[in-house]
Order: structure tokens, then C-alpha cells, then sequence
């Protein structure tokens, strides 16, 4: 993770360049802001990384800031750190998106641990969207016909089946099934399905838990 | 006015000349002297002679001039018969005439009745030369006296006594038979004047029975037979009236409600001549009886008759003071009661309002206990307010503490770790460690003036030592102790050596240390009774300090509290704060002091003994046979001291 980059943002200067220099110790790349505004003005949707933002800060809290955030598709984590007795501060926060929060004071173990735990996280988040991207661009080369024969297939249906419910000839399906097989550079059904359920979500709540691997569909 | 003149006729023979000067002064004088007729005798006249004149008033009551004429038929002819040489002249007199007569002494002699004579007696110096005696009587004694009359028909008027308020009539206020004894009659009945509702004097003898037929009057009083004499002519009927409190009838018959008085006197007046009385006296002593059987007889006692004017107050005893105490009494005697009714009255308000006194003293007194009580409450209230105040406040601070602090203390942490691991990492440049360094100390200094300022926060007030004596420290603790706990049964003090040994302390210091100890000790045995649960002070004196012992019965120290007992924040009460011994042991070691613990195994409860030092050297305070003893009698060996502090007992922690 060498393109990581720690966001830390926090108004009390000494105590940012502290974390700064904790975080340097272990090798990742750090810099600072000294408030909210700063961060987001600055933050960039680039390369992985997550941001350690002191809850309690002037101007804009650190809730502001995760709320500017998501209105902005930034993916970055963040990382609350919170003082002695603002656990309720913390627990809105979560469920508004944050992904972590440490009481201080705390142990330098755990702030590396939940550094380490959010970048991996975005990085995985990434990952997963640029798969998204990918495999929306190629789902959209598909027709709509090849669409459909798509999602029955990913269905489990045969194409017999297939061919009756759609109302064309199995010969036709069979073709189609072909062009969607190839045009998503996809060999089974399974990957197929797979894949729908990423692109579309509607797709996966309808069917079985097929985004396992090693499950098949019954 | 005197009466005639009378000169002897032999005297007058040898003075003509003299009598010739004296008649024509008498001519001059005579001129002034208008109703005066003198007639001079001539001298040696034998012939012709004028009599002295003698003028005898006759009282003829209203209503009666016929009777007097009747009963003294003749007397007029028979006196002129028996005194040749005078002119007597008779004349009737009503009863204000017969007084004005005698006023103005018009009369020598008169002849009236037995009241009028009284009055006449004690006014005038009347006196009585012969009593008139009544042929119809048996003596001239009981001759006069009075009906007390009604209409037959009042059946309410029964006895003298019920003539009160009833209205009176008689025939002249001043007539003795006609109303005086009648009065009087009504008076030894208990019937005052003023218990009348009206007394009236009527003009004739017929208006007085008239007046009761008609309803006018409702009692009348009638000389005595004037009911039986009015009643037997055809006007008036007998039996339309009644008689009251009669008596038994008079010798003549008639009814009477009165006693019977003496009758009528002749009387002469004090300005009479003597001679001229006397011949009258045998005149009328001589006379026969007339053809009614009146005669003359020697004068009566008329003392009844002066005690019914005595007993009246009228006539001449008028003067008396009508009201005697007696009298006074017996009218107002419900105002009489009025005093002692007061007095009743007075007593009764006044045992009223004692006893109100005594209800509201209580009262008061109760709610001033009530009072007091209430502001004991407060007075706890306020200081358990207070100490919460300070809680929270400890809490407020401490909260204000953590903030301020854990920011320097996050980054010295974070830097500290950082070196570190930049060193076990070899990554070992010295510039970033250097600076990491620096920023610690920094944050280290940081963290410091945080606790500085917090300090001065806290208002601290600076030891005051001086010297104090031992009881009175100890006697302060003790009182604010049960002050604060008025339940808790009072701690048994002893001292061993001087009570008065003087300490060099800060007084309010080592108050609030004990006092400390004092709760402490009181907490320690809350499982027990209250009643039971007594503390011990035992005080030592030694020679160079003093040691204050606090002994409770409580649940004494098990070794693992006692080792922690005097560190910061350790508590074992659920809502205890844990710095009350702390502090205990900063102030005791600040005196140049310490402090101990020690359990009282075997006996249960636990001893927290201080030792301070004294103001000045002193030569040996207690003996050791004196500190002993106190031990065997305690039996604890382990919660008393010697009297030299120093060797600890078993078990006891130090702190020195």
C-alpha cells in the first residue's frame, strides 16, 4: 500500500504533529490539515487512504465533515477520535458512515491497528468499484434481448426454459447466450451471476446467496 | 305676734299717770301690731272689763266638719262658761291651716290629732295638757288608725306585701289617720313609698271609695270607721270592698288594718302662758262628758305616734337621711351583687387566661422546638449540600482535569511510541527524535501548568500553627461530632497525662483530622445498634508528643485495606470519594506528625491513631505505671500506645 495516504485532522497542532510522527514511524505516508474545511478542500478522490478526524473540532465538526464527504462520493474511511464521554457523538456518527472510532486517550497500537484496518478497507472498496465500473461498461454493450437471455441465465434456467419464458426459440437463445458469454469475457453461468449481482442490485436481492464462491444455484 | 296682754286690775289703781305714758305707747305700737286687739283696763273699773282673748284652733280634717262639730258639741259654750274672764274664741282649721296657725302663733291652744300634735311637738315645743277620750272608746289610747281598703274583686292583692307597685290614694298627706299610719301600716309590711307606682290625694272621703270602684286607684287608705260610716249609706256598698291586713276590730266596731293610736290632744304651744294653760287644763279635766260621751282625761304617751314618724322619716324626723345602709341594701340589692358578680366575673377570665397563658407558652415552646428542630435539619441539609457541592465540584474538576490533560498526554504518548519505534525500526535519525523528544517535554511542561492551574483553583487556607491545648482540640472535634450526629451515643474520652498539654497545630487542621476519624470510625459500625455504637478517644501525652487514638467496634481493617488505607481515592464505601485519609495524612505529616492504623483484633472494630508534637519541650508527662494501667484496663493491646510513640504495636503500618 504504497500510494496510501493518512489524512489527520485535528485543531490542536502538537497533537497532530504527534500522530503525524507516530504514523511516519511505521511508514505511511501522512499530512495534515488543521481543520475540517482544510481537509475537504484538499482531499482529492485519488488512491487509497483514510482520514483521522477529531470529532470535537471549530468550525466544522467532524460529522459535518463525513456528511460533505458522502455528498461528495469521497470513499475515503474515516476514523473518529473521540474524547472521554462523547460515546454518543461517536455511535451517531457510525451509523452515519464512519467507519471507526478510538477513545483517547489511547494506546498507539490501536491507532496504527484502525489505520491499517481503513485503508485496507478502501482499498478493497476501490477495488470492488472499479470491478463495478468494468463490468458496467460491459454490460452495457449488451442489447437488451442479450440482457434479458443474461439475467435468465444467471437465473440457473436452461435455455428450453429460457427459450419458453422469453417466447423465442431455444436456437435463438442459445446465440445469445453465446454473444453475453463473450462480450462479459465470462465462462459459466455462476461468474454470470455473480456479476449481475454486482451491477445490478436489485438483481441480487431477488436470488438465492450466489455471491460466495463455490456456491452454485440449486 | 304674742297673745294678749293681761294686767291685774290691782296694780293698775295706783298709777294713773303711769298708765296714761304706757297706753299711748302702746297706742303707737299698736299701730304695727295690726291683728293685735289690746284692751287696757281701766283702773278701778269694775264694770265693763275686756277679757284677754284666747284662740284655740281646732283641726277639722277635710271631709270631717261635721263630725267635729258633733263630737265637741258644747265645748265652746262650756269653756266660756268655766273661764268668765277670757274670750275664747274656737276656730277650724284645715291641716295646712292649723299649721300655718301654729307657725306663725296665731293660736295658744289647739286641738288636733296625734300626728299633727307630733309635729307640732318637735317643731314648736307643743305639749299635750289633756287627751281627748271618745266616747265609743275604751281608752283614749288606741283611738286612731286606718283601713287599708281594696276592690273585693282583686284577687292578686291579698296581703300588704302585694300592694307593691299598686297605686295609692288617701286624703291628705299630712292626715294621721287618713294615711299616715296607713303608711306606716304598708312600711312594717315591707312596702316602701317608692315601691308604690303612685300615691294620690284626693279632695273628698266618697273619692277615695269611688276612685277604687272605678278602677282609678287599686288601695286606698281610710281613717279608721270611715269605711263603716261611708258604707252605710245607700252609695256604697260594703261588699264591693275589702279590707287588708286586717287587725282585729277597733272597740268601736270598725275594721282596721293598723294598730290603734292615742286620740286626739289639746295641746298648748310653747309661747302659751302657763297660768293660762293651767286654767284651761282644769277646765277641760272638769268638763263632763259630752252627750257622745267625749271627755277630757290627762295626756297620752304619744311615743307611737313619734315612732311612726320616726319609722317614715316624715314630719319632723324629715331631717334624717332618708336612706340608711339598711335601706340602701335592702332596695338595691341586685346592684349589690353587682361587685361580687365582677369579682366572680374577674376571677373566672382571669383562671381563663392563665390557663390560655399556659396552652399558648406550650405551644410556643413546642414550636420552638419544632423551630429549633426544623433549622437542626437545615443546618444538616445545608452541610450535606455542601459537600455534594464539593463533589461535583471534585467531579466538574476532575473532568476539566482529564480534558485539559489528556491532550498533552495523547501526543507525549503517540511521540514516545513513535520514537520508539523509529529506533527498533532502525530508522535512527536523530533529527525527527530530537524533535520528538522536545515535543514531549513540552507537552510534559504543558500538562503541568494544567495541574497548577487547577490547583490555585481549589481555595486553600494556609496553615496556622500555634499553641492549643490538647483537650481543647479534642473537645472542638467532639462537639462539631455530635453536632453533626446528635444520634450517635457521645465517644468516652481519656487522657493519660495532662489534658491541658499544649500543641503546636494548626487548631482547625487537627479538628478536621479527627473529626475525620470520628465519621469514619461512626460509619465503620453502622451494622451495629445504633445505642452501641460508642466511640474511644484515648488521648497519651508523652513527653516529647501527644498521641490521639480513635477506637471504633466496627468491621475493623483486614490487611488488604490497611495497606491501601491512606492512599488517594481508595475507598471502600460505595459512594465514597477515598480522599478523607489521604488528605488526614498530608496535614498529620505537615504538623511533622504521622499517622497509623492497627485492627483491634481480637476484639472487633479498628484504631487510627495521630501523633503531633507538643509546643515546647515538657519534663516527663506521663509515668509508665500510668500508661499501663491504661493498657490493662483496655486490654487492647494492639489500639494503645506507651507513653514513648515511637515502638509501633504488631500489626500497626507506619507511615513516618
Amino acid at each position: 500500500m504504497p500510494d496510501a495516504l493518512i489524512h489527520v485532522v485535528d485543531d490542536d497542532a502538537v497533537l497532530r504533529r504527534s500522530v503525524r510522527f507516530l504514523l511516519e514511524s511505521v511508514g505511511w505516508r501522512t499530512v495534515e490539515h488543521e481543520d475540517g474545511a482544510a481537509f475537504l478542500g484538499a482531499v482529492q478522490d485519488t488512491g487509497t487512504g483514510c482520514a483521522l478526524v477529531d470529532v470535537r473540532m471549530p468550525g466544522l465538526s467532524g460529522v459535518e465533515v463525513l456528511h460533505a464527504m458522502r455528498t461528495r462520493g469521497l470513499t475515503l474511511p474515516v476514523v473518529f477520535l473521540t474524547g472521554h464521554g462523547d460515546v454518543a457523538l461517536a455511535v451517531q456518527a457510525m451509523k452515519d458512515g464512519a467507519f471507526d472510532f478510538i477513545e483517547k486517550p489511547y494506546r498507539d497500537q490501536v491507532l496504527l491497528d484502525a489505520v491499517t484496518a481503513a485503508v485496507r478497507r478502501h482499498e478493497t472498496m476501490r477495488a470492488e468499484s472499479e470491478r463495478h465500473d468494468a463490468l458496467a461498461g460491459l454490460y452495457a454493450l449488451l442489447t437488451p434481448r442479450e440482457r434479458e437471455v443474461a439475467r435468465c441465465v444467471a437465473r440457473g434456467l436452461a435455455n428450453k426454459q429460457i427459450a419458453r419464458e422469453l417466447g423465442i426459440s431455444e436456437k435463438t437463445v442459445h446465440v445469445h447466450r453465446a454473444k453475453v458469454m463473450e462480450k462479459m469475457r465470462i465462462r459459466s453461468a455462476a461468474e454470470l451471476a455473480q456479476q449481475l449481482g454486482v451491477i445490478e442490485p436489485d438483481f441480487a436481492a431477488g436470488m438465492p446467496d450466489t455471491s460466495r464462491p463455490g456456491r452454485a444455484p440449486a | 305676734m304674742t297673745g294678749g296682754l293681761r294686767l291685774p286690775a290691782s296694780r293698775l289703781r295706783g298709777t294713773s299717770r303711769l298708765r296714761a305714758a304706757t297706753a299711748a305707747l302702746l297706742a303707737v305700737g299698736a299701730l304695727a301690731l295690726v291683728p293685735v286687739a289690746l284692751q287696757a283696763e281701766p283702773p278701778g273699773a269694775p264694770a265693763g272689763r275686756t277679757a284677754p282673748i284666747v284662740r284655740i284652733g281646732v283641726l277639722a280634717p277635710e271631709g270631717s266638719r261635721g263630725d267635729l262639730l258633733r263630737t265637741w258639741d258644747g265645748l265652746p259654750e262650756y269653756l266660756l262658761r268655766a273661764l268668765p274672764d277670757l274670750d275664747v274664741r274656737i276656730e277650724s282649721y284645715s291641716l295646712d291651716g292649723l299649721h300655718t296657725a301654729v307657725d306663725e302663733g296665731r293660736i295658744e291652744f289647739f286641738l288636733a290629732n296625734s300626728g299633727f300634735y307630733v309635729e307640732a311637738q318637735v317643731a314648736h315645743g307643743a305639749a299635750a295638757l289633756a287627751t281627748a277620750s271618745s266616747g265609743d272608746t275604751a281608752s283614749p289610747e288606741a283611738a286612731l288608725g286606718a283601713a287599708i281598703v281594696v276592690p273585693f274583686d282583686r284577687d292578686d292583692l291579698r296581703e300588704l306585701a302585694d300592694l307593691r307597685g299598686q297605686r295609692l290614694i288617701a286624703i291628705h298627706p299630712r292626715a294621721f289617720g287618713g294615711y299616715q299610719v296607713g303608711l306606716h301600716a304598708l312600711w312594717q309590711a315591707g312596702v316602701r313609698q317608692e315601691d308604690l307606682t303612685s300615691e294620690r290625694f284626693v279632695g273628698g272621703a266618697e273619692q277615695l271609695l269611688l276612685d277604687l270602684t272605678r278602677g282609678r286607684a287599686d288601695v286606698a287608705i281610710l281613717r279608721l270607721c270611715l269605711l263603716e260610716e261611708l258604707t252605710s249609706t245607700p252609695k256604697f256598698s260594703r261588699k264591693r270592698y275589702r279590707v287588708l291586713g286586717a287587725l282585729a276590730p277597733s272597740p268601736q266596731g270598725c275594721q282596721r288594718s293598723t294598730p290603734l293610736y292615742p286620740d286626739w290632744p289639746f295641746a298648748r304651744l310653747k309661747h302659751t302662758d302657763a297660768g293660762l294653760a293651767r286654767r284651761l287644763t282644769m277646765a277641760l279635766l272638769s268638763m263632763p262628758p259630752t252627750a257622745n260621751g267625749a271627755a277630757w282625761t290627762v295626756p297620752s304617751d304619744y311615743g307611737q305616734v313619734h315612732q311612726v314618724f320616726r319609722d317614715l322619716r316624715i314630719g319632723p324626723y324629715e331631717y334624717r337621711s332618708r336612706e340608711t345602709l339598711a335601706e340602701l341594701m335592702r332596695r338595691h340589692w341586685p346592684w349589690l351583687l353587682v361587685p361580687p358578680v365582677l369579682l366572680l366575673g374577674f376571677l373566672a377570665h382571669t383562671l381563663r387566661a392563665e390557663r390560655l397563658v399556659q396552652r399558648r407558652t406550650r405551644e410556643l415552646r413546642e414550636a420552638l422546638d419544632e423551630r429549633d428542630r426544623l433549622a437542626r435539619e437545615a443546618r444538616e441539609r445545608d452541610a450535606q449540600l455542601d459537600r455534594m457541592e464539593r463533589l461535583s465540584a471534585l467531579g466538574e474538576m476532575s473532568s476539566m482535569i482529564a480534558h485539559e490533560l489528556n491532550q498533552p498526554l495523547a501526543a507525549i504518548a503517540n511521540f514516545a511510541r513513535g520514537m520508539v519505534r523509529r529506533i527498533e525500526g532502525g530508522r535512527g535519525e536523530s533529527a525527527p527524535l530530537v524533535e520528538a523528544g522536545n515535543e514531549i517535554a513540552q507537552q510534559a511542561e504543558r500538562a503541568g501548568a494544567v495541574i497548577q492551574r487547577v490547583r490555585s483553583l481549589s481555595k486553600r487556607r494556609p496553615y496556622e500553627r500555634r499553641e492549643v491545648a490538647l483537650e481543647a482540640v479534642i473537645d472542638a472535634a467532639l462537639g462539631t461530632f455530635r453536632g453533626a450526629l446528635p444520634g450517635a451515643p457521645p465517644p468516652r474520652v481519656r487522657y493519660a497525662g495532662d489534658p491541658a498539654a499544649r500543641l503546636d497545630a494548626d487548631p482547625m487542621q487537627v479538628e478536621e483530622v479527627l473529626l475525620n476519624l470520628l465519621r469514619n470510625g461512626f460509619e465503620a459500625m453502622r451494622e451495629l445498634p445504633a445505642a452501641q455504637r460508642t466511640l474511644r478517644v484515648d488521648a497519651v501525652v508523652g513527653a516529647e508528643s501527644v498521641r490521639i487514638a480513635v477506637i471504633d467496634r466496627g468491621t475493623g481493617l483486614p490487611e488488604s485495606v490497611r495497606a491501601r488505607l491512606f492512599e488517594p481515592f481508595f475507598t471502600t464505601k460505595p459512594d465514597g470519594v477515598g480522599l478523607g485519609l489521604a488528605i488526614c495524612k498530608r496535614v498529620i505529616e505537615a504538623h511533622g506528625g504521622h499517622i497509623e492504623a492497627s485492627d483491634n483484633a481480637p476484639e472487633p472494630g479498628a484504631c487510627i491513631a495521630i501523633t503531633l508534637p507538643r509546643a515546647a519541650p515538657q519534663e516527663q508527662a506521663v509515668p509508665d505505671g500510668a500508661a499501663a494501667a491504661l493498657r490493662a484496663a483496655e486490654s487492647h493491646p494492639a489500639g494503645v500506645a506507651p507513653a514513648d510513640p515511637r515502638p509501633a504495636a504488631p500489626g500497626a503500618i507506619r507511615y513516618a
